[in-house]
C-alpha cells in the first residue's frame, strides 16, 4: 500500500515537473548548446550549409581589436548602472518615511520602466532636438552655454545615452530596495526611535543590513546589464556615431552582416564573461552569508 | 479508448465534408470562381472594388475568393508544396534567389520581348526568357525635390552628377537659406542599396573583382556624396534627431529643397503643402553610359498557378489587376505597369532615361559571395556605413579621417575577398 | 511621590475615529513593577505606544518624575522597550546588540564595554558574547533584548510581552529571571500581558484593560480575593470562576428556581426578588455528601497536586478544584455545596460587585 502511493506520488511529482522541465531545456540549455556549435562554424543564418571553422571565430575576435574596442562602451552603461543603484536606493529610502503624494512619487519613478522602447526613442530623439525641449529647459535655467547637439556630437552622445538608461531602469532597481525596505519589521525602527539613532544611523544599522540581500542582487545585475546592454543604443543611435556595444554588435554581426557563426562566438564569449564576473562577485559576497 | 476513436474518426469525416470541390469551367471561357492570393489581408475594401469592377467587364465570373496572409512568403512558400495555392496570386519574393524554380509553379505569361513592349519592367520573375509574373505597380526610386526651392535659387534643372548636386546645394543654402538635402539618418540610409544599380550595373560581380570602396565605383560614390553633402553642411544640422514625417512637411514647405524617395511618396508629399503641383522626382544625381537611370522597383509581382482549372478567367483577371482599370496600381500611388498608361511627368522621365532595378539581377552565385564578403566587411546594410560617413562629415575632429575609412574599408574587402574565393 | 503619573489618558486614531484608551489614570512609584494585563485588543500594546511617543496621546497627559513627556521625542524620554519579538540587530553579535544604543549615542569605548560586561553577566551573556542571534535560543535572545535595555539605566523599562514567544518551560524560567532582575536593580517597569498568570505571579500591582478602560488597579491578592467587576473575576483566576443567575429573599438565595441556600445575613444589602450574579470560585466548591447540591461529573482532570472536576447541572457546567484523593469517575453523580464566605455577587446590569457584609476571605 506505502509503495504504491509512493510510485503514484514520484508520477505526480514527474507529471508535474515535466512542463517546467521542457521549458527549460527548450528554451533554456538547447539553444545554448547551438549557439556553441554554431560558433565552431561560419554559417551565415540561412543557408543550408554550416562549414565548420574550428576556433577561427574566437581567434578572430580576440586578436582583431575592432572587435573588443565597442567593450569600452559599455563602460558608459557600467557607470550610468551604479548611480541607478544608489539613485534609487535614496529613494526608496526616502519614500519609506513619511512623505507627502508618496504615490505619485512612485509612479513617475516606475513608470519609465513600462515605456516600450519604441516610445522611448521617438520621445527622446524629440527631446534632444536641437532647440527642443531639453535646450529650452537649459536656457531657461540660464545653462544654454551648455548647449550641444546631444545625439549627434560623438564627445557627448555616449554621455547621453547613459542618462537615457538611467532613467529607463532606475524604476526597476526603485521597485525592488522599496520592496524589500517594506519588509522591514516596523520594531526596528520603534528601537531606532526609542535609541534615537539619526537618519543616517537608521539607514546604516537598520535599512541596509536588513536589505542585503537585494543590494548583492542588484550588484549582480549591474554587470550583467552592463555586459549586456544594447536596447538605448539600438533603438536611438542604432549603434552610429561610436555608441555601439559589445551585445549590439554581437547582433549586427548575426543579422545584418549575416555572419551568425562569428556571432555565435561573440555571444559565447559574453557568456563566459558573464559567468566569471557573477562567480567573483558570489565569492566576494560569500563572506556575507547570512541567513536571517 | 474506444470513445476516443470514435470522437477522432467523427471529425476527420466532418472536416473531409467540409472541402468543398469546384464546378469545373469549360476552357477558353472566362468565368466561374477565382481564387486570388496576395500579401495584403489589410487591403479587403480595394478588393471588394477590384471584384465589383472585374465583374462588370466580365459578368460571366461567379465569385472571387479573396485569400491572404501578412507573412506571405513563409504561408505560400508552404501551400505551394501541393497543387493547391489559388489560381492567381502574388510571387513570392524569396523565390527571386533561384529562378529555375519559377516554371514548376507558374504559368508563363509571355516571352520577354514581347511582353516588354507592352508593360514596364518585365524581368521580376523570368527563366529562360520566360516572364512568370508582372508587377502590380511600379515604384520609382529618386530625389523627390520641391520646384519652388529650386527656382527661388536660380536652378533650372537637378543636377546629374556628385559635384553637380554640390553647386546646387551651394547655390540654395546660399540663396534661399533652405537645407538642401535632408538625409534622413535614422529612416532612409538602407534604401540607398536600390539607388546602387543607377551608379553603375553588376556592381556586385565588379566589387568582387575589385573593389567597391575604389574611386569611380557605386558604393564609394554614395559614400562620397554623403561625406561631401555633410562635410559642405548642406545636410539638416543634427541628422540623429531627425524625423521622416517632418522631413515631409518641410520639404512641402519649402524649407528642405530635396530628400531620397520614391515615386509612391509624391502625392502625400504633396498633399501637405496643397495648393500646387511643385513637388516632383529626379532620378539620382549621376549618369550610367551618358544617361540618368530609372531605377524601378515592384513592391508586388502577380503571377498565374501552373495547375489553375480557370486558365482564360485568370489571365483576364491579370491583365485587369494590372491596368490602371483596376486601381490598385493607383491605391498604391504606384506608376502604371502598362506603357501606354503613364502619364506625361512619367513618360519624360523613362525616354530620358535607362530603366535599372532596384533588385540586383546579377546572378545567383555572385550575389551570394558578395553577401558573404559584405557581410564580413560590415557593408550588408549600407545603413552603418553612410551613418559613419556622415558623422565623419559633421565631426572631423572627433572621428578618423574620411580618407582613412576608405582606406581602412579597402583593406578589409581585399582580405574578405581573400577568405572567400 | 508618583513617579509615573498618566493623567486621564485619550487616545483615538483620527482615521477610524476609534478611541482606544479611554480616561486611563494611574501612578506608578519608583521601583514599582506594573503589569498591564488584558485581553487582545484591549488597548495595551497602543498603552506602550503612548509610552514611547511612538503615537501622539490624544488628550491627557503622562508624567515622568513631574514631567510631562507629551511633546518629547521618543528618544528624550528616557524608557527602555523590550520587544515582543526581541527587534534583535541580526547582524551584530551579542555584544554589539547590547551596546547598540550607547554606539549610537557615542558613548566612549571603555563604558560601553563596562556595561556591556555588567549587564552581561547578571544575565549570563558571558559566554555568547561572539554569537549572532541567528545561532542562539529564543531565551538567550530575550535575555539579550534585556540587557540592551537595561544598559541604558533608564527611568523606565518597558516590556512588551516579552515571554509570549517561549515555550512553556522557558516562560517560567525566564519569567523568574525577570522578577530577580527587577529586584535587583529597582527599575521602575510597566510589563504588558495578556497572560493572567504572568501577572499574578510577578507584579507588584496589576492593572486590568479591557477596550481601552481601566477595570481595576491593585496587588494580586486584591485583584483575585475582590475582583471589583465581573470582568475582572472572570478574567482572572484559572479555572475561570464559576457564575450563576440567582434571587435573593429572606435570607436565602435561589438558584436555577428551585436551589436554595441558606445565606444568613451576609446577603442582606440585596435587593430582595431581584436578579443577581453569583460568582464563586473552582476552589470554594466542595464535596458535600449529605446536603449538597446534586451535579454529574462530566469530565475529569488530574493534574498531580489537584484535580479539576467538570461538573453539570441544570444544562450548565461548574468547574471544581478538589485536593481531596477521591475516586471521581465521569457520569458519577456528586454532592456539592458552596463556601458563600467567598462568594461574590455582581449587579446583573453594571457587573459591578455589590458589597456584601462580613466580608471575609
Amino acid at each position: 500500500m506505502n509503495s504504491s502511493l509512493h510510485k503514484k506520488e514520484r508520477v505526480l511529482i514527474g507529471l508535474f515537473l515535466f512542463i517546467p522541465l521542457l521549458l527549460l531545456i527548450t528554451f533554456g540549455f538547447l539553444p545554448l548548446l547551438e549557439i556553441i556549435s554554431y560558433s565552431f562554424t561560419s554559417w551565415n543564418g540561412i543557408s543550408t550549409q554550416k562549414p565548420w571553422v574550428g576556433w577561427d571565430n574566437y581567434v578572430k575576435i580576440l586578436t582583431a581589436p575592432k572587435y573588443f574596442q565597442v567593450f569600452i562602451n559599455n563602460l558608459y552603461y557600467f557607470g550610468s548602472g551604479l548611480l541607478q543603484i544608489l539613485i534609487a536606493l535614496y529613494l526608496a529610502i526616502i519614500l519609506s518615511f513619511k512623505v507627502k503624494f508618496k504615490s505619485f512619487f512612485k509612479a513617475s519613478i516606475v513608470f519609465p520602466t513600462l515605456i516600450s522602447g519604441v516610445a522611448i526613442s521617438m520621445m527622446f530623439r524629440l527631446f534632444y532636438t536641437p532647440d527642443g525641449p531639453f535646450d529650452t529647459l537649459l536656457t531657461a535655467l540660464g545653462l544654454e552655454k551648455m548647449i550641444h547637439f546631444w545625439l549627434g556630437d560623438p564627445r557627448y552622445v555616449n554621455y547621453t545615452l547613459a542618462g537615457i538608461s538611467l532613467w529607463r531602469h532606475t524604476g526597476l532597481r526603485f521597485l525592488m530596495f522599496y520592496a524589500a525596505i517594506q519588509t522591514i519589521p516596523k520594531e526596528y525602527y520603534q528601537l531606532a526611535e526609542i535609541e534615537g539613532a539619526t537618519f543616517i544611523q537608521k539607514v546604516r544599522y537598520i535599512i541596509l543590513p536588513n536589505i542585503h540581500t537585494i543590494l548583492k542582487i542588484n550588484f549582480i545585475l549591474l554587470t550583467v546589464g552592463a555586459v549586456t546592454a544594447f536596447e538605448i543604443p539600438m533603438i536611438i543611435t542604432n549603434g552610429s556615431n561610436g555608441t555601439t556595444t559589445f551585445l549590439l554588435q554581437t547582433l549586427k554581426t548575426a543579422f545584418e552582416q549575416k555572419q551568425l557563426g562569428l556571432a555565435a562566438s561573440m555571444a559565447v564569449v559574453m557568456i563566459i564573461a558573464l559567468v566569471l564576473i557573477t562567480s567573483l562577485q558570489k565569492k566576494l559576497f560569500r563572506s556575507d552569508n547570512h541567513d536571517f | 479508448m474506444n470513445k476516443i476513436k470514435l470522437l477522432l474518426a467523427s471529425i476527420s469525416l466532418l472536416s473531409l465534408a467540409a472541402c468543398q470541390s469546384k464546378p469545373k469551367v469549360e476552357e477558353g471561357k472566362i468565368g466561374g470562381t477565382l481564387t486570388v492570393v496576395t500579401s495584403r489581408p489589410d487591403a479587403d475594401e480595394l478588393f471588394e472594388d477590384i471584384e465589383a469592377g472585374f465583374k462588370e467587364k466580365y459578368p460571366e465570373v461567379e465569385d472571387i475568393i479573396w485569400e491572404s496572409s501578412s507573412d506571405y512568403d513563409a504561408d505560400i512558400m508552404k501551400r505551394m508544396n501541393t497543387k493547391d495555392y489559388g489560381d492567381v496570386l502574388f510571387v513570392p519574393f524569396s523565390m527571386a534567389g533561384t529562378p529555375s524554380e519559377y516554371e514548376n509553379y507558374f504559368y508563363p505569361l509571355g516571352k520577354v520581348e514581347d511582353l516588354e513592349k507592352k508593360y514596364l519592367d518585365v524581368t521580376e520573375a523570368v527563366y529562360n526568357d520566360n516572364v512568370y509574373g508582372l508587377p502590380v505597380s511600379i515604384n520609382i526610386l529618386g530625389f523627390v525635390y520641391n520646384e519652388d526651392v529650386l527656382k527661388a535659387a536660380g536652378i533650372e534643372s537637378m543636377p546629374t552628377s556628385t559635384d553637380g548636386l554640390l553647386t546646387t546645394c551651394e547655390q540654395i543654402e546660399s540663396k534661399t537659406g533652405a537645407t538642401c538635402f535632408y538625409t534622413n539618418y535614422n529612416t532612409s540610409l538602407g534604401v540607398w542599396a536600390g539607388a546602387l544599380s543607377s551608379y553603375g550595373e553588376n556592381y556586385k560581380e565588379a566589387a568582387l573583382n575589385g573593389n567597391p570602396f575604389d574611386e569611380g565605383q557605386p558604393i564609394r560614390e554614395v559614400m562620397d556624396l554623403f561625406y561631401q553633402l555633410a562635410a559642405g553642411g548642406y545636410i539638416e544640422e543634427d541628422p540623429i534627431t531627425g524625423d521622416y514625417n517632418q522631413s515631409l512637411q518641410l520639404l512641402a514647405d519649402g524649407k528642405v529643397a530635396m530628400i531620397m524617395r520614391a515615386s509612391q511618396d509624391l502625392a502625400t508629399i504633396q498633399a501637405l503643402n496643397d495648393s500646387e503641383d511643385n513637388i516632383k522626382l529626379a532620378p539620382f544625381p549621376t549618369t550610367l553610359n551618358g544617361t540618368t537611370s530609372i531605377p524601378v522597383g515592384a513592391p508586388g509581382v502577380i503571377g498565374i498557378n501552373k495547375n489553375t482549372d480557370n486558365l482564360a478567367t485568370a489571365q483576364a483577371f491579370l491583365e485587369y489587376f494590372i491596368s490602371s482599370e483596376s486601381g490598385y496600381a493607383a491605391d498604391l500611388d504606384g506608376v502604371p505597369v502598362v506603357i501606354e498608361e503613364l502619364n506625361d511627368d512619367q513618360r519624360a522621365l523613362f525616354e530620358d532615361g535607362t530603366i535599372v532595378k532596384t533588385a540586383s539581377t546579377e546572378d545567383a552565385a555572385i550575389q551570394e559571395r558578395y553577401s558573404a564578403v559584405a557581410g564580413e566587411v560590415g557593408i550588408a546594410r549600407l545603413t552603418d556605413v553612410l551613418q559613419k560617413v556622415i558623422n565623419i562629415g559633421l565631426y572631423p575632429e572627433q572621428n578618423q579621417s574620411y580618407d582613412d575609412y576608405v582606406k581602412e574599408l579597402q583593406t578589409a574587402w581585399d582580405q574578405a575577398l581573400k577568405n572567400y574565393e | 511621590m508618583s513617579y509615573v503619573t498618566f493623567n486621564h489618558v485619550f487616545k483615538t486614531y483620527s482615521q477610524s475615529n476609534k478611541t482606544v484608551i479611554k480616561d486611563f489614570n494611574l501612578s506608578i512609584s519608583k521601583g514599582e513593577f506594573i503589569v498591564i494585563v488584558g485581553p487582545s485588543g484591549s488597548g495595551k500594546s497602543t498603552l506602550l505606544e503612548l509610552i514611547c511617543g511612538f503615537e501622539k496621546i490624544t488628550s491627557g497627559n503622562i508624567q515622568i518624575e513631574g514631567q510631562c513627556i507629551n511633546e518629547t521625542l521618543p528618544k528624550d524620554r528616557d524608557v527602555a522597550m523590550v520587544f515582543q519579538s526581541y527587534a534583535l540587530l541580526p547582524h551584530l553579535n551579542t555584544y554589539e546588540n547590547i551596546e547598540f544604543g550607547m554606539k549610537l549615542r557615542k558613548l566612549p569605548k571603555k563604558q560601553r564595554e563596562e556595561k556591556v560586561k555588567w549587564a552581561a553577566r547578571i544575565l549570563q551573556l558571558e559566554d555568547y558574547l561572539n554569537a549572532l542571534p541567528k545561532n542562539l535560543s529564543g531565551g538567550q535572545r530575550q535575555r539579550i533584548a534585556i540587557a540592551r535595555a537595561m544598559v541604558r539605566e533608564p527611568k523606565l523599562f518597558l516590556m512588551d510581552e516579552p515571554l509570549s514567544n517561549l515555550d512553556a518551560k522557558l516562560r517560567e524560567s525566564t519569567g523568574n529571571e525577570i522578577t530577580q532582575l527587577h529586584r535587583r536593580l529597582k527599575a521602575t517597569t510597566i510589563y504588558v500581558t495578556h497572560d493572567q498568570t504572568e501577572a499574578l505571579t510577578m507584579a507588584d500591582r496589576m492593572v486590568i484593560l479591557n477596550e481601552g478602560i481601566i477595570q481595576q488597579i491593585g496587588t494580586p491578592f486584591e485583584i483575585y480575593t475582590q475582583p471589583s467587576n465581573l470582568f475582572v473575576a472572570t478574567f482572572i483566576g484559572k479555572p475561570q470562576i464559576n457564575i450563576f443567575n440567582v434571587v435573593y429573599s429572606h435570607q436565602q438565595i435561589t438558584l436555577f428556581n428551585y436551589i436554595t441556600l441558606n445565606v444568613g445575613d451576609r446577603f442582606s444589602s440585596l435587593e430582595p426578588n431581584e436578579e443577581y450574579l453569583l460568582a464563586i470560585r473552582a476552589e470554594h466548591i466542595k464535596v458535600d455528601n449529605d446536603c449538597g447540591i446534586a451535579m454529574v461529573i462530566q469530565k475529569i482532570e488530574y493534574l498531580g497536586s489537584e484535580v479539576i472536576l467538570y461538573l453539570n447541572v441544570e444544562g450548565m457546567t461548574v468547574t471544581m478544584k478538589s485536593y481531596q484523593k477521591l475516586d471521581y469517575k465521569t457520569g458519577a453523580s456528586i454532592r456539592v455545596f458552596f463556601d458563600l464566605n467567598h462568594a461574590h455577587v455582581f449587579n446583573k446590569t453594571t457587573h459591578e460587585r455589590i458589597e456584601l457584609n462580613n466580608e471575609q476571605n
